[in-house]
């Protein structure tokens, strides 16, 4: 295996200044690790990644990688990376979001995506908080959680963001969290691998918001719970939904085959021509 | 894409950022895998020693991350891959049986 300090020095933009800016302990750090050795794993070349992010502490990740990258507007870099797709087929695009961006202002796209079967693999930082805002509570905050939009218990019921996009079509869906970093290498491996909408869910912790919060306080404590709660999915089936109360559970939940987006649109214009 | 306007550190050395290095350092004869921290990116967050599986890390004085127990390390790189900072890194020798 490679050293990952190393790696990260290939693929980092020399511009920008170090460390990053992420709070310390931030489970993004540990995706971007993953990220760059999964992407170098996987043998591509810079010029054909294509980065597309949206805003939030999650869409700050394509800043700092050498690829070719898009910071866009948020929840719409899905819409971004649809246009870049299908203008340049032969790029690897690669779309990076928050848990806001992706299910709040984004949520249509991220299911029409997937409906679509658009060739591009969605990774998306679940800390079950809107991170750079402040703490507001996003739609994968826990029900009765006080946040800084729902000072009394948030009241609404969180969305399965995997289950979403799992019955909105996508090809592949798996959850990691970062402490499980060997496993969160190998998912986004698959993913990028995959050919038409792949989404790798990976929970991060947020330490300054989410962590303040629930009371779970040091990044240490925030990774712990993640290593005592992860239950793999198939262990997942023969629990029942009590035992399955706050536990967060891992693994390819989805990995099927169906014709691309892309694919459909080149045979038309064949046929059409 | 802004870049807090400044121009990047980006090869953090040893030498520039006092990185702890076990004894011995490069040239040691002695076969063993090596932890070194490089403190200019390290924000102390704790990760690295809650999570070493051998005890090798301590949190030093300084709240920096210590390589206290060298001889226990198995290069599992876990640290590594779990470090939010790219501030750890371990070399493997290839040849110990610590594995
Ligand atoms: C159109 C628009 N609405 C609202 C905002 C304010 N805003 C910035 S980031 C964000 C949410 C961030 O949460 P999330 O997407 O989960 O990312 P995180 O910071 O947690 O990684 C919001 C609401 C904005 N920038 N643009
Ligand atoms: S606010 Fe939360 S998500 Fe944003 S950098 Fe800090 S810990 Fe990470
Ligand atoms: S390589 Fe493994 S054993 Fe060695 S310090 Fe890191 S986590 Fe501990
Ligand atoms: S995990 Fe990284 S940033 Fe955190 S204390 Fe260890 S070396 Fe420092
Ligand atoms: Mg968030």
């Amino acid at each position: 295996m490679k050293q990952t300090p190393q790696l990260i020095h290939r693929y980092l933009r020399s511009s920008k200044r170090f460390p990053h800016v992420w709070c310390p302990g931030c489970g993004i750090g540990i995706l971007l690790g993953a990220l760059v050795r999964a992407i170098d794993e996987g043998g591509y070349s810079k010029d054909d990644i294509m980065l597309v992010s949206g805003i939030g502490c999650s869409g700050r990740l394509p800043v700092y990688l050498d690829f070719n990258t898009l910071h866009t507007t948020h929840g719409r870099a899905l819409t971004f990376a649809t246009g870049i797709k299908l203008a340049k087929p032969h790029l690897k695009v690669i779309v990076v979001m928050g848990d806001g961006d992706a299910s709040s202002i984004g949520g249509n796209h991220l299911i029409h995506s997937a409906r679509r079967n658009i060739d591009i693999t969605t990774i998306i930082v679940n800390n079950q908080i809107y991170g750079m805002t402040g703490g507001q509570a996003s739609p994968t905050t826990p029900f009765g959680l006080a946040t800084a939009s729902s000072p009394y218990g948030h009241l609404e019921h969180p969305f399965d963001i995997s289950k979403l996009v799992e019955a909105a079509g996508a090809v592949f869906v798996a959850r990691s969290t970062v402490y499980h970093t060997k496993a969160l290498d190998r998912v986004i491996g698959q993913a990028l691998k995959k050919k038409g909408f792949s989404v790798v869910e990976v929970m991060a912790p947020c330490v300054t918001h989410f962590g303040k919060m629930t009371g779970m306080g040091s990044p240490v404590d925030m990774m712990r719970w993640q290593k005592d709660n992860a239950v793999p999915f198939e262990k997942a089936r023969e629990m029942s939904a009590e035992e399955l109360q706050n536990k967060i559970v891992t693994g390819v939940l989805v990995d099927i085959g169906k014709p691309t987006f892309h694919e459909e649109h080149a045979r038309i214009w064949r046929e059409v021509k | 894409m802004d870049d807090h306007g400044s121009t990047g550190i980006l090869l953090w050395t040893r030498e520039a950022h006092g990185a702890t290095i076990l004894p011995g350092g490069s040239d040691r004869n002695c076969q063993m895998n090596r932890v070194e921290i490089f403190k200019g990116w390290c924000k102390k967050c704790g990760i690295c020693v809650a999570f070493c599986p051998r005890g090798v890390l301590t949190t030093g004085d300084d709240g920096f991350p210590k390589v206290s127990n060298p001889d226990a390390c198995t290069g599992c790189r876990w640290c590594e891959l779990r470090c939010p900072d790219f501030a750890i890194v371990v070399q493997k020798d290839e040849h110990t049986d610590n594995a």
